[in-house]
C-alpha cells in the first residue's frame, strides 16, 4: 500500500491542489480498491488500475468544491495581481530565472496555482506525464484515451501553463 | 515551415518524437529564429518547473487510518453475514419451538389423512364375503358347495373372533343358506338375499348381524376367484337372480369377468377396489348391450378402439373362449353416437331403452357373442 500511497497523494494533491482533500481521496481511492477488488480483472496493472481510482475520485471531488465555490480559480487568460501591481505577459528575461530568485514553497504554490487553474482534461494529463512521469501507455490506460489526444492535450496544456507561470513567476 | 507551424511541433521535438525530417527542419528554423528559440526554451523551462516540483509526503497516520477503514468495512461485512447465519441465543429456543411445532403440525395432518389413506387403502376382505352371502347365487349351485363354504367361514372365523354369539350366528345362517339352496325355494331367498345394489351401499362397518360373516371371510388364494365373481356380481346392474333358476348369461359374463380379473391377481384387483368404490358412490347410470357378430375378437376390438375415440374412460375388456366383455364408462354426449357406431359393429339385439332419455355419464357393459 505504501507503494503507491505517496505517488496517488501526489496525483490527487496536483489535480486537486488541497493536501487535506487530497488525503481524502487517497484513503477513499484504497477503501473503494479493497470493496471493488472482486471486479479487477487483471486486464490492466494494478497501479494503473489503482491511479484510474484516484483520478475518477479527484474529478468527483472537484466537482464538490466547485459547486461548494471553494476552490480558487486562475484563469490562464487574467492578469495576475502581483506585489508590484497588475502584470500582463512579460517578455523572458535574459537574467537569472526568476523562480531561482523566489522561495522554493512560494514557487510550488503560485505553479500548483497555475496547474489549477487548467481545465480539467489539460490538468490531468499534465499531471500524469509531466509531474507524475508516467508513460504515453500508462496515461492512455488510465485516462482511457487514444495516445494522439493524450500527446495535443499535453502540448496544449504545457503551452497554457507556460504562459501563466510567466505571469505568476514573472518569466521563466 | 512557419513559426506556427514549427511551435505546433515543439513538444514533440522536445520529447524526442518528431520524425527526422522535422527534426532538421526545426533545428533549421530555431537557428535563425530568435522567437521560436525563446518558445523552446519557455517550454523546456516549463517542464523543468514541474519536474522540480516538490513531492508531498503522505501524512504518517495515512496508512494506519487507511487500514483501520478497510478493517472496518470488513468487520460490517463480516457482522452482516453473521447476523445471518450466527445462532444467537435468542434464536435456539425459536429454532426448537419451531421443530416441535412442525412435528405437531405433521402428527395432525396425518391425522386428518388417515380416514382417507383408510378409504383407499385396499378393500377389507369383508367386502367380498357380504356379496358372498347376499349376491345371488345360481339355482344351481349344488348343496356340497354351499357346505364348502360354510366350513371354509367357520375355519376361517374361529381363529379371528372370540365372539361365541357371532361363531353362532354365522353358522346359524350359513345353514340357513344351505337349507334355502336345497329347498331351491325362491321367496325365501328373496327374503335372504336383498338386491344387488343394495349390497353395493352397505357401509363398511357392518351392523353386528353380519359381522360373523364378514369375520369369516379372510381373503384366501383359493378363494381369489370367487372374491372376484361376487365383485362382479356385485356391480352387475342385473336384479338378483332368484335360487333354483339357471343362471342367466349375464350372471355368466358376469362371474366370468370377475374371474378373469382375479386370475390377473389379487394385487392388481386391489387397487382397483377404491375407484370401484368411487364409481359406485358416484352411481352412474348403467347400460348393456348386447352386440352379435361374426368375429368376437375383431369386434371387440373395434368396439375398444371406438371407445377410446369416444373418450370414454375406465374401459376394461375381458375376452373369453367365445365372447368378450367391454365395461367403460361414456359420456352422456356420446352415448348416442355409441349405439349408432356400434350398430356398424354388429348386430345390437339387446339395447338399454333408457338410452335415449340418458342425461349424465354412464357405465357401459357391452357383451360381445357370436352370432351374426
Amino acid at each position: 500500500m505504501e507503494k503507491y500511497q505517496k505517488k496517488m497523494l501526489n496525483v490527487a494533491y496536483r489535480l486537486i491542489g488541497d493536501y487535506d482533500e487530497a488525503c481524502e481521496v487517497v484513503q477513499d481511492a484504497f477503501l473503494s480498491a479493497y470493496r471493488s477488488l472482486k471486479k479487477f480483472r487483471g486486464e490492466a496493472r494494478f497501479s494503473t488500475w489503482l491511479y484510474s481510482i484516484v483520478l475518477n475520485l479527484c474529478k468527483n471531488r472537484m466537482k464538490q468544491l466547485r459547486t461548494r465555490g471553494a476552490r480558487e480559480v486562475y484563469s490562464i487568460d487574467a492578469r495576475v495581481e502581483t506585489e508590484e501591481g497588475s502584470r500582463g505577459m512579460d517578455p523572458p528575461d535574459p537574467g537569472p530565472s526568476i523562480p531561482e530568485q523566489m522561495e522554493k514553497r512560494e514557487v510550488d504554490a503560485r505553479v500548483q496555482g497555475c496547474i489549477s487553474g487548467l481545465d480539467s482534461e489539460y490538468r490531468e494529463v499534465l499531471v500524469l506525464r509531466d509531474i507524475q512521469g508516467f508513460s504515453y501507455e500508462e496515461i492512455h490506460d488510465i485516462l482511457k484515451i487514444p495516445d494522439g489526444t493524450v500527446k495535443s492535450r499535453l502540448f496544449r496544456a504545457r503551452d497554457a501553463l507556460k504562459e501563466c507561470l510567466k505571469r505568476v513567476l514573472g518569466g521563466l | 515551415m512557419e513559426c506556427q507551424d514549427i511551435r505546433k511541433n515543439l513538444y514533440a521535438y522536445l520529447e524526442g518524437m518528431a520524425s527526422p525530417e522535422d527534426q532538421e527542419l526545426i533545428d533549421q528554423h530555431l537557428a535563425s529564429c530568435r522567437a521560436c528559440s525563446t518558445a523552446l526554451y519557455e517550454l523546456n523551462r516549463t517542464g523543468e518547473v514541474l519536474k522540480n516540483l516538490k513531492d508531498v509526503e503522505p501524512p504518517p497516520w495515512m496508512t494506519k487510518k487507511i487500514m483501520a477503514r478497510v478493517r472496518q468495512e470488513a468487520k460490517s461485512e463480516r457482522g452482516f453475514i453473521r447476523k445471518l447465519f450466527y445462532p444467537l441465543h435468542i434464536k435456539i429456543p425459536l429454532e426448537a419451538f419451531a421443530t416441535v411445532l412442525i412435528a405437531v403440525i405433521a402428527v395432525y395432518v396425518f391425522k386428518t389423512m388417515e380416514p382417507e389413506m383408510k378409504d383407499l387403502q385396499v378393500p377389507s376382505p369383508k367386502e367380498p364375503v357380504i356379496a358372498r352371502q347376499e349376491a345371488p347365487y345360481p339355482g344351481k349351485a349344488p348343496a356340497a358347495e354351499t357346505q364348502v363354504l360354510r366350513e371354509k367361514a367357520v375355519a376361517q372365523k374361529s381363529p379371528a373372533s372370540t365372539d361365541g354369539k357371532d361363531l353362532a350366528a354365522g353358522k346359524k345362517e350359513a345353514e340357513e343358506r344351505a337349507q334355502v339352496n336345497e329347498e331351491g325355494g325362491v321367496g325365501k331367498l328373496k327374503e335372504a338375499t336383498p338386491p344387488a345394489r343394495e349390497i353395493k351401499t352397505i357401509p363398511a362397518p357392518a351392523p353386528p348381524s353380519t359381522a360373523p360373516k364378514k369375520d369369516a371371510s379372510v381373503p384366501i388364494p383359493a378363494e381369489a376367484s370367487r372374491i372376484g365373481e361376487f365383485r362382479t356380481a356385485e356391480r352387475a346392474p342385473s336384479p338378483p337372480a332368484a335360487a333354483g333358476v339357471a343362471p342367466t348369461q349375464k350372471d355368466k359374463m358376469a362371474l366370468a369377468e370377475g374371474a378373469a380379473r382375479e386370475r390377473k391377481g389379487l394385487q392388481k384387483a386391489q387397487p382397483m377396489a377404491p375407484s370401484l368404490r368411487m364409481a359406485a358412490k358416484s352411481k352412474p347410470e348403467l347400460m348393456s348391450f348386447l352386440v352379435r357378430v361374426k368375429d368376437v375378437r375383431l369386434a371387440g376390438g373395434e368396439v375398444e378402439s371406438l371407445l377410446q375415440q369416444l373418450g370414454a374412460s375406465r374401459i376394461e375388456r375381458v375376452s373369453r373362449a367365445s365372447d368378450e366383455i367391454i365395461t367403460a364408462e361414456v359420456k352422456a354426449e356420446k352415448m348416442k353416437e355409441l349405439s349408432d357406431k356400434l350398430m356398424r359393429v354388429g348386430e345390437v339385439e339387446e339395447k338399454d331403452s333408457r338410452l335415449d332419455s340418458i342425461e349424465k355419464d354412464a357405465t357401459l357393459r357391452i357383451e360381445i357373442v357370436p352370432g351374426r
